[in-house]
C-alpha cells in the first residue's frame, strides 16, 4: 500500500497523450472559463466524449475545483467518485468522500460503506502520502486530516450501533484535533444515551465543550443551539436542575477529555446530601449514628468496625426494645433509629435490677465490643451507672 | 491609468472617519504598556503598547497612551479614560505587560510594583480590573472592550505560588467583549526575538482590515498566534455583545463574510483579464488578496496578479511605440502564462514591427503547440508568409504538427494531487453532518422523582413513659398537608434495609380489596386519600399496616426491590 501511495505522489498525472488535438481544445475552453457553473458544464461536456480520456483523473480534479466554488457538495462527491475510479487510492478521492459522507441526506447504506472504505484508506496511507513530494508542503493538514478519518469512522460506527467502537474514533479525533466542536458534540450526544453514570457526566463535559466553544472549529450557530439544549436536557435528567452547569461549561473551554476526577452529583445525591445537611442540623446526635452505621453496613464493613473497636462511640440515644439475661438482664437492646428495631445491644458491666421497659429512652457512652451484620446488630460495652434515663 | 489607479487605492484605502461616524458616540482607547520592572523587566510591551495606539488612532480612536505606568500612572489614566466615555460611546481598554490573577481576580502589575510581603501586599501593590469593568459598566458605554496582552510568565505568580495566567472573567456586564492574549490560567508568549508579542503583533495587524467584525478579528488573531507559537498559546475572547463591532466597517453592500461576493470579485477579475482589462483585473485580485479569503479564490487571486501587471505593462509600451520593451514584457507574461496564446500573437507582432523576425517566430512556434486549432491555423498562416522572408519560419512549418502540452501545464495553476483543505473545512461548517440533537434530548429520562425525605426515626411512645426530648424525624421538605380519615395503610421502611446513596427506586402500587375510600401514609407522610397509589421507594424492605382508628388492624412486610414490583392488594 505504501508503495502504491508513493507512486501516485511523486507521478500524480503521469505525463499522458492527448486523444486527440480537439480533446486538448475542449480542455483550452476549459481552462478559459473562469466562471464555476459553466466550467462544471464544459467538464461534463468533455467527460461525455471522451469517457476514458488519460487525463480523466486530471479532469475529475477540476470538477472538484468548480464544485467547491459552487460548495456543490454533491458535484464534489461525484467527482471524488470520479477520481477513486480513475485511481482507488487517491487521496484527493478518499478525502473529500470521508469528509463530505457525513453531510450528505440521505444516509444510505453504500455511502455508510463508502466513507468508511475512504476513512480507513487515508489512515492507512497518511504517512506516505505527507511523505511525498506533492504533499511535502502540507505537513500541518496532516493531524487535521487524520482526525478527520477518524471522525469519519466514528461518525459509521455510530450509525452502525457500535458505540464503543465509535467512541475509539471519536476520542482519536479529538487527540489529533482538540477543537473540533463537532466531534465533541457526536461524543456528547453518544455518551448522553448511555445508562451508565460516568458516561453519563462524560456525556454533559463534551455537550458542555461543543456549546461553549467558538471561533476555529465551533458548531454552527443552530447546531450549538441544538447541542445546548441537550446538554442542559442531559444536565437536567442527572442532576435534576441546571445549576452549577455554567461552572462545568467554563472548565470544558480549556480540557478536551473529562478528568478522571470529573463528576456531577446525581439528583438521588443532592437528595440525599441535602437530607444529611437537614438531619445534622436538627438531629446531629442521630445523624452521628446514621454515619457510624453507614460505615458498618458497607463493603467494608468488617475493617471499619476494626477502626471503631475500643474507640469510645459519640453519646447515643436509644429506646428499648428488650432485654436478655432474665430477670435482672446483663444485655438491655435498644433502637436508635427507630424505637422497634433492635440495632444496639447495651452488654451491660454490671446485672440490671430489672428489664426497663419497653420504648424508654436512654442515653449513654459505650464502646463498641462486636458486630453482627445480619440482621444488622452492634454490641457495645456500657457501665450500668452511666446510662441516663434509666 | 491615473484616474483608474485613484479609483483603486481609493476603494483599498481603509474605511475611517467617515464610516466611524454612522456610530452614535465616539470612539475612545486607554493603552498602557509596561516594560520596566524591577523584578523581571519585559521587551516588548512599550512596543506592544505604541503598536496598539497607532492601529487605534487610524480606526478613529481617541488614544490615551501610557508607557512604564506605576501604580498611580496608572489610576490617573484609567480617571482620565472614564471620564471620556459618555453614553453611546465605544471604550476599548488595552494592556500590555505584567498580570496576575488573586482569588479569581485579574490584577494588573503596576512597574513600581515592589516585592510582595504576603498575597494581601500583593493585591494592595498592583492594580485591580474589577472597579474599571464597574466603572465602565455604569458608564452607558454602546460597546466596551477590553484587550488584556499579559498573562506572561511574571514573578509574583511565582513567588506567591499564584495560578498562572489570567482568570475567567466573571464580573463582565453587557456589551463587552473582552480579549485575553492567551487562554484564561495559561501564560503566553513575549516573543523575545520579535518586536512585539505575537498577541499585539496579530492583532494591530488584523484590526486594519476593513470589514471585520470584532469577533473576526479576534478568530484571525487566534488562528496567527497559535501558528506562530506552534499552538503553544490560544488567545481567547469573550462576548457579550448584542450587536456587530467594526473596527473598520463594511462599506455599503460589502461584508468581509460575503463568500459569494469575493468569489464574483474573482469571476470580474478573470472576465476582465480575457477581455484585456489588465488594470480592472488588477484592482479585483488586489482586493481580493486584501481581504483574505483564503483557499481557492486568495491563491488564485494572488497568482493572477504578476501575469496581469506584466500585460499592462506590455500594453503600455505598445501603446508608447516601445516595442523592444512590449516583447520583453510579452515575455514575462508567457513565463508567468504560457498559455496566453495572445501575448505570443501580440508578442510575435512587437517582434516583427522591431525587425526581430526570429522571435516572432519562435512566438508563433509557442502559439502552434500550445494554442487552440483556429489559432494554431492563424499562427501557421502568418508562418507561412513569414517563411519567404525568415527561413526559420520555413523550418518550423516543415518540422510538422507540434504536441500540445500535458495537462498539467495547461492547468498549471491548479494544485493536483492535494486537497483543498480550507474549503474542505468551511464546507462541513456550511453542510454539517445531520445529527438530530433534539430527538436525542427526548430520549433522555426525566429527572428521577425522588421519594419525599425518609423521616429517619419515627419512635413510637410507650404508654408507660415519654421520652425524654421530643422525638427526632428529618423532614427536609415541608410535607403535603392531606388529611386522612381514620381508616388508612401506613408504608413505613425497616430501618437500615434501604440503600438510599444509589440511584435505584422500586415502583409499587398500593391496592385495596375494600370499596371504602383508603388513605395512604407513606414514611410518616400522608400522600394520598385514596387508594391505588403507585409509589417509588428506594429499594428495601417496608412494613405495611392498615391502621383504623388509631389502631393498627393488620401488618405485613414486603420486600421492594428496583425496577417494577408486582401491585399489593390489601385485603
Amino acid at each position: 500500500m505504501r508503495s502504491l501511495f508513493v507512486l501516485m505522489a511523486c507521478a500524480l498525472l503521469p505525463a499522458q497523450e492527448w486523444t486527440d488535438r480537439a480533446e486538448y481544445d475542449m480542455a483550452l475552453s476549459v481552462r478559459a472559463q473562469p466562471a464555476p457553473q459553466p466550467r462544471l458544464t464544459l467538464l461534463d461536456q468533455w467527460k461525455l466524449k471522451y469517457p476514458n480520456s488519460p487525463m480523466r483523473m486530471a479532469r475529475a480534479e477540476l470538477t472538484l475545483g468548480a464544485a467547491q466554488m459552487l460548495a456543490d457538495t454533491g458535484r464534489i462527491l461525484d467527482a471524488a467518485r470520479d477520481l477513486i475510479a480513475a485511481d482507488a487510492n487517491s487521496f484527493t478521492g478518499l478525502y473529500w468522500i470521508a469528509l463530505l459522507a457525513p453531510s450528505q441526506t440521505p444516509v444510505t447504506p453504500k455511502l455508510v460503506t463508502e466513507a468508511e472504505s475512504a476513512a480507513r484508506k487515508l489512515l492507512k496511507g497518511a504517512d506516505a502520502y505527507f511523505a511525498s513530494a506533492a504533499a511535502k508542503n502540507h505537513l500541518p493538514q496532516k493531524k487535521l486530516a487524520i482526525a478527520m478519518a477518524h471522525r469519519t469512522l466514528g461518525w459509521v460506527e455510530w450509525r452502525s450501533n457500535k458505540i464503543d467502537a465509535a467512541l475509539v474514533e471519536l476520542r482519536a479525533a479529538l487527540d489529533m484535533n482538540p477543537r473540533s466542536g463537532e466531534v465533541s458534540a457526536w461524543m456528547g450526544a453518544i455518551l448522553a444515551a448511555d445508562a451508565d453514570r460516568r458516561k453519563k457526566t462524560n456525556a454533559i463535559w463534551h455537550l458542555a465543550r461543543a456549546s461553549s466553544l467558538d471561533g476555529e472549529g465551533a458548531l454552527p450557530a443552530q447546531q450549538r443551539r441544538e447541542v445546548r439544549e441537550l446538554l442542559e436536557t442531559a444536565y437536567t435528567s442527572h442532576h435534576g436542575a441546571l445549576d452549577g452547569l455554567d461552572e462545568v461549561a467554563a472548565k470544558t473551554r480549556d480540557t478536551v477529555q473529562p478528568p478522571d476526577t470529573f463528576s456531577i452529583e446525581s439528583a438521588t445525591e443532592v437528595a440525599a446530601r441535602k437530607a444529611d445537611e437537614a438531619l445534622a442540623l436538627s438531629n446531629p446526635q442521630l445523624f452521628e449514628w446514621i454515619k457510624i452505621r453507614r460505615r458498618l453496613t458497607g463493603p467494608d464493613a468488617d475493617a471499619e468496625f476494626r477502626k471503631l473497636e475500643g474507640v469510645a462511640l459519640p453519646t447515643m440515644k436509644g429506646w428499648v426494645v428488650r432485654c436478655d439475661g432474665g430477670p435482672k438482664p446483663n444485655e438491655v437492646i435498644v433502637g436508635v433509629q427507630d424505637s422497634s428495631i433492635e440495632e444496639v445491644v447495651l452488654k451491660l458491666d454490671v446485672r440490671a435490677p430489672k428489664c426497663p421497659a419497653s420504648g424508654l429512652a436512654l442515653e449513654f457512652e459505650a464502646l463498641p465490643v462486636s458486630l453482627v451484620k445480619d440482621p444488622f446488630r452492634v454490641t457495645v460495652g456500657v457501665e450500668l451507672k452511666a446510662i441516663r434515663g434509666l | 491609468m491615473i484616474r483608474k489607479l485613484l479609483v483603486l487605492a481609493a476603494a483599498l484605502l481603509p474605511l475611517s472617519f467617515g464610516q466611524q461616524q454612522n456610530e452614535d458616540g465616539k470612539r475612545v482607547a486607554l493603552v498602557i504598556g509596561n516594560d520596566n520592572y524591577s523584578i523581571r523587566p519585559l521587551q516588548n510591551a512599550v512596543n506592544d503598547a505604541r503598536s496598539m495606539q497607532k492601529a487605534l488612532s487610524a480606526a478613529g480612536f481617541l488614544v490615551i497612551e501610557r508607557e512604564n505606568a506605576g501604580k498611580v500612572g496608572m489610576e490617573e489614566a484609567v480617571a482620565a479614560f472614564l471620564e471620556k466615555i459618555g453614553p453611546g460611546d465605544v471604550a476599548l481598554f488595552y494592556y500590555a505587560g505584567h498580570a496576575i490573577q488573586i482569588d479569581n481576580e485579574n490584577v494588573l502589575v503596576p512597574t513600581d510594583f515592589t516585592e510582595a510581603r504576603s498575597l494581601i501586599d500583593a493585591k494592595f501593590k498592583s492594580f485591580s480590573m474589577t472597579p474599571v469593568l464597574g466603572y465602565l459598566k455604569t458608564s452607558r458605554a454602546k460597546t466596551i472592550v477590553l484587550i488584556i496582552d499579559a498573562c506572561r510568565s511574571n514573578p509574583v505568580a511565582q513567588t506567591h505560588s499564584l495560578k498562572a495566567g489570567l482568570a475567567t472573567p466573571l464580573e463582565a456586564g453587557k456589551n463587552t467583549y473582552i480579549a485575553f492574549s492567551t487562554s484564561p490560567n495559561n501564560v503566553a508568549g513575549d516573543n523575545p526575538n520579535g518586536r512585539n508579542s505575537w498577541f499585539t503583533e496579530a492583532l494591530a495587524a488584523t484590526i486594519a482590515v476593513p470589514a471585520l467584525t470584532i469577533d473576526d478579528v479576534f478568530t484571525r488573531v487566534r488562528d496567527k498566534v497559535e501558528n506562530a507559537t506552534a499552538g503553544k498559546q490560544t488567545p481567547w475572547s469573550y462576548s457579550s455583545l448584542t450587536s456587530k463591532f467594526y473596527f473598520y466597517p463594511p462599506r455599503s453592500g460589502e461584508s468581509e463574510n460575503n463568500e459569494s461576493l469575493i468569489a464574483k470579485w474573482l469571476e470580474d477579475a478573470l472576465r476582465n483579464e480575457q477581455y484585456g482589462n489588465w488594470t480592472e483585473a488588477i484592482d479585483l485580485a488586489e482586493r481580493i488578496v486584501k481581504q483574505k479569503p483564503g483557499g481557492i479564490v486568495e491563491e488564485t487571486a494572488k497568482s493572477r496578479l504578476p501575469y496581469l501587471k506584466a500585460r499592462d505593462a506590455a500594453q503600455t509600451s505598445i501603446e508608447r511605440g516601445e516595442y523592444a520593451a512590449a516583447i520583453a514584457q510579452f515575455d514575462q507574461a508567457l513565463k508567468l502564462e504560457p498559455f496566453d496564446v495572445d501575448a505570443a500573437f501580440e508578442g510575435s507582432s512587437g517582434a516583427m514591427l522591431a525587425d526581430d523576425l526570429p522571435r516572432a517566430v519562435q512566438l508563433l512556434q509557442i502559439v502552434r503547440q500550445r494554442g487552440t486549432t483556429p489559432e494554431v491555423q492563424r499562427a501557421e498562416a502568418i508562418l507561412k508568409e513569414l517563411g519567404t522572408a525568415e527561413p526559420a519560419a520555413a523550418a518550423a512549418l516543415k518540422g510538422g504538427a507540434v504536441k500540445p502540452p500535458a495537462v498539467q501545464e495547461v492547468f498549471h495553476t491548479h494544485r493536483f494531487g492535494v486537497p483543498d483543505w480550507e474549503t474542505g473545512w468551511r464546507l462541513v461548517r456550511q453542510v454539517p453532518a445531520q445529527v438530530d440533537y433534539p430527538s436525542i434530548a427526548k430520549k433522555l429520562p426525566p429527572p428521577p422523582v425522588i421519594a419525599a425525605p425518609v423521616p429517619v426515626a419515627v419512635p413510637v411512645p410507650t404508654a408507660q413513659q415519654q421520652p425524654a426530648e421530643p422525638v427526632h424525624t428529618a423532614v427536609v421538605e415541608a410535607p403535603q398537608v392531606i388529611t386522612l380519615d381514620d381508616l388508612y395503610v401506613e408504608v413505613k421502611a425497616v430501618a437500615g434495609t434501604r440503600d438510599l446513596v444509589t440511584e435505584e427506586f422500586g415502583q409499587i402500587t398500593i391496592k385495596a380489596t375494600s370499596k371504602k375510600e383508603i388513605g395512604l401514609m407513606l414514611e410518616g407522610r400522608a400522600v394520598s386519600r385514596k387508594l391505588p397509589y403507585t409509589a417509588k421507594l428506594p429499594p428495601g424492605r417496608y412494613e405495611i399496616r392498615t391502621i383504623e382508628a388509631g389502631k393498627a388492624r393488620s401488618e405485613r412486610r414486603v420486600e421492594v426491590k428496583s425496577g417494577l414490583n408486582p401491585d399489593l392488594v390489601l385485603q
